[in-house]
């Protein structure tokens, strides 16, 4: 048995514990952080080609078997998810470097950037109920911490919202594992999935898939439990609103994905209801980001609504649509990120993300405007960029199924996002009047950081022949959660 | 606030909560007790201490306590990822029994080391917190 996915959660752990004793030290912190990123990158690139090459894998900690002990399971979309979360996180490290005040920094924003991957790639690779809700209480603790770094009034009444509907939602989540624990008596995944089966009760059942998605809904923005996001994410400073936007809600997809794949796939209301969602999800989003005249609020709304779209693969639930929904995740968390990061340097420049006020930024910053476009059009689904090819896939499964509802509200947001992100082409970018940049020369490690995502949402388009694969690789293996029971606890 | 009697029977209680947290962590291996209990216990000596002395519990070494926290974590670490450097998987323990002169036959398991760090990360938490809280 390796150790191998143990790597991309006790790499961030051990780099937590250096950087707390270096916290003085704001240069070393960064040269630390910076390298340890790089190093579980590493780990997680080589635990993805695993996967790939030799199918699930396991990891029984202190040698207990399942379904005894607790285990880490990798199938193909966790080991995706923790891979992009690599790649987003260190481009977001850098972007922080290069951004972040110093207050900040020494206020453990390096350790906690850290803990925040344990949490996030834990949250992916366990395959044990209970430990999923152990993972998301340090990601969110983790969370909390981050975006009250160092705050006004504003962040901290903002963050104190963003704690109580997280508090919430996990006393949820400890109540739907109790009611669950005593249906089955179990808690590991792959065995919860036998005897999920096997439960005599349908009405308990249903209750426990309603308590689940609820929660998961929560955490993942859906509607109509996503009105806490937008505000939140507003708050703290972009480098942090820009991996909470790419990263934390998408665990709570990954957890819609896992928990209704393996458990509630079979309840007759669960599909039906979740493509109902996706679909007000991505409406409802997309109307609210069109109302906004921030960029960070406009850009805080269409996560709300690019959450449907996944959520919209998993409801149809067949293999063209759920490497469609898996496409779209990694897409989504490159470019949305990257979005982020491009309205960061913005506010670095101009002091403000205000659309009314800004403008012009095309004339001093032309590569920053052109990395907007990209990403924008990417986002909207302009052909040939990633948004397209995810948005292609899933319309396709819809109408392979005859669920046209869902695919006319689908091609009707993408337009109104394609609207939106031309608004802020239009405000930020082009119009002439504006304020007076108040930075001296452009940063080029920020302007890395952008284009190194940028690119990789090109790249994932041009060569979707490429990632392809991985995505129906992953989709095949939520369609067959024998394939996971079997990894788990041996052939049966 | 200054009271003198509590600040005579803490000096009494000191001792003895602290004595009282050992037991507690030595106990946690098979029954109730163990590291993070037995920090709790610790931190809250501390604490009483603090409340106890006329210093405020925002005075004194700032960095200890955080500190603490990053070597427990250390240890904890530690304890969990030998076992990969020997072909095991993460967080495999093992336990021997040992000889002691005046004690006789005594378990020791590696478990414990992880404990240890458990206890530390605990009294370094808790005791930070309640000084940040208390400091202004």
């Amino acid at each position: 048995m390796s150790n191998l996915p143990i790597l991309p959660v006790a790499l961030p752990l051990a780099s937590a514990v250096v950087l707390l004793f270096l916290r003085d030290r704001p240069a070393l912190s960064r040269t630390v952080a910076m390298a340890a990123n790089l190093v579980t990158f590493a780990a997680a690139a080589k635990l993805l080609l695993t996967v790939r090459d030799q199918g699930i894998q396991v990891l029984q900690f202190g040698n207990w078997p399942a379904p005894f002990g607790i285990v880490f399971t990798v199938d193909m979309l966790g080991a995706l998810m923790v891979m992009v979360t690599m790649v987003v996180s260190t481009a977001t490290l850098l972007f922080a470097c290069f951004s972040l005040d110093e207050p900040r920094e020494r206020m453990f924003f390096y350790p906690l950037f850290q803990f925040l991957l344990v949490g996030v790639n834990g949250s992916f690779l366990t395959g044990d109920l209970f430990n999923l809700f152990v993972w998301f209480e340090v990601l969110l603790i983790s969370s909390y911490a981050l975006m009250s770094l160092g705050g006004g009034a504003y962040q901290l009444q903002e963050t104190f919202k963003y704690l109580v509907v997280n508090a919430l939602s996990s006393c949820l989540f400890l109540i739907g594992v109790a009611i669950i624990y005593s249906l089955t008596g179990t808690l590991n995944f792959a065995q919860l999935s036998v005897r999920m089966a096997e439960v005599p009760d349908p009405a308990l059942k249903a209750v426990v898939a309603v308590i689940f998605m609820l929660v998961f809904s929560i955490k993942a923005a859906l509607f109509p439990l996503y009105m806490w996001l937008p505000r939140a994410y507003f708050a703290p400073p972009t480098v942090i609103s820009g991996l909470f936007g790419g990263l934390l809600t998408k665990v709570g997809v990954y957890a819609l994905f896992r928990v209704v794949s393996l458990l509630f796939a079979d309840l007759p209301f669960v599909l039906p209801l979740l493509v109902f969602v996706a679909g007000a999800t991505m409406f409802f989003g997309v109307i609210g980001a069109l109302s906004q005249w921030d960029m960070k609020r406009v850009l805080s709304y269409h996560i709300v609504s690019q959450i449907g779209y996944m959520i919209m693969g998993l409801g149809l639930f067949s293999q063209v649509a759920l490497a469609g929904g898996i496409f779209y995740i990694i897409h989504h968390i490159l470019v949305k990120t990257a979005l982020f990061l491009i309205a960061g340097a913005v506010e670095k420049s101009r002091g403000t993300t205000n659309l009314r006020r800004l403008g012009g930024v095309i004339e001093t910053e032309a590569l920053l405007a052109g990395l907007f476009m990209v990403a924008g059009l990417g986002l909207a689904g302009v052909p040939p960029l990633s948004g397209f090819i995810a948005k292609l896939l899933l319309i396709q499964a819809g109408l392979q199924q005859g669920s046209y509802g869902i695919v006319a509200v689908s091609l009707l947001v993408s337009f109104l996002t394609l609207f939106s992100m031309m608004k802020i082409f239009r405000y930020v970018f082009w119009r002439e009047e504006g304020l007076p940049r108040i930075e001296e020369g452009g940063n080029r490690a920020r302007l890395l950081s952008i284009a190194v995502l940028v690119l990789l949402g090109v790249a994932m388009g041009l060569g979707a022949s490429v990632v392809m694969p991985y995505a129906e690789t992953a989709a095949e293996q939520i369609l067959n959660p024998q394939l996971y029971v079997a990894a788990v606890l041996g052939e049966p | 606030m200054y009271s003198l009697i509590l600040a005579v029977a803490v000096r009494y209680t000191y001792p003895l909560l602290l004595l009282f947290a050992a037991f507690l962590f030595l106990k946690g291996h098979n029954s109730p007790g163990g590291g993070f209990i037995a920090g709790l216990l610790t931190a809250a000596a501390i604490v009483l201490s603090y409340i106890a002395s006329k210093r405020s519990p925002g005075d004194g070494p700032d960095r200890f306590f955080v500190n603490l926290i990053g070597f427990g974590l250390c240890v904890a670490l530690t304890t969990a990822a030998v076992p990969v450097f020997l072909g095991y998987p993460f967080f495999t323990h093992t336990f021997g029994f040992v000889d002691v002169p005046l004690l006789g036959k005594v378990e020791l398991a590696s478990a414990s080391l992880f404990d240890l760090g458990v206890y530390m990360v605990v009294v370094g938490n808790v005791v930070t917190v309640i000084r940040a809280m208390t400091g202004q």
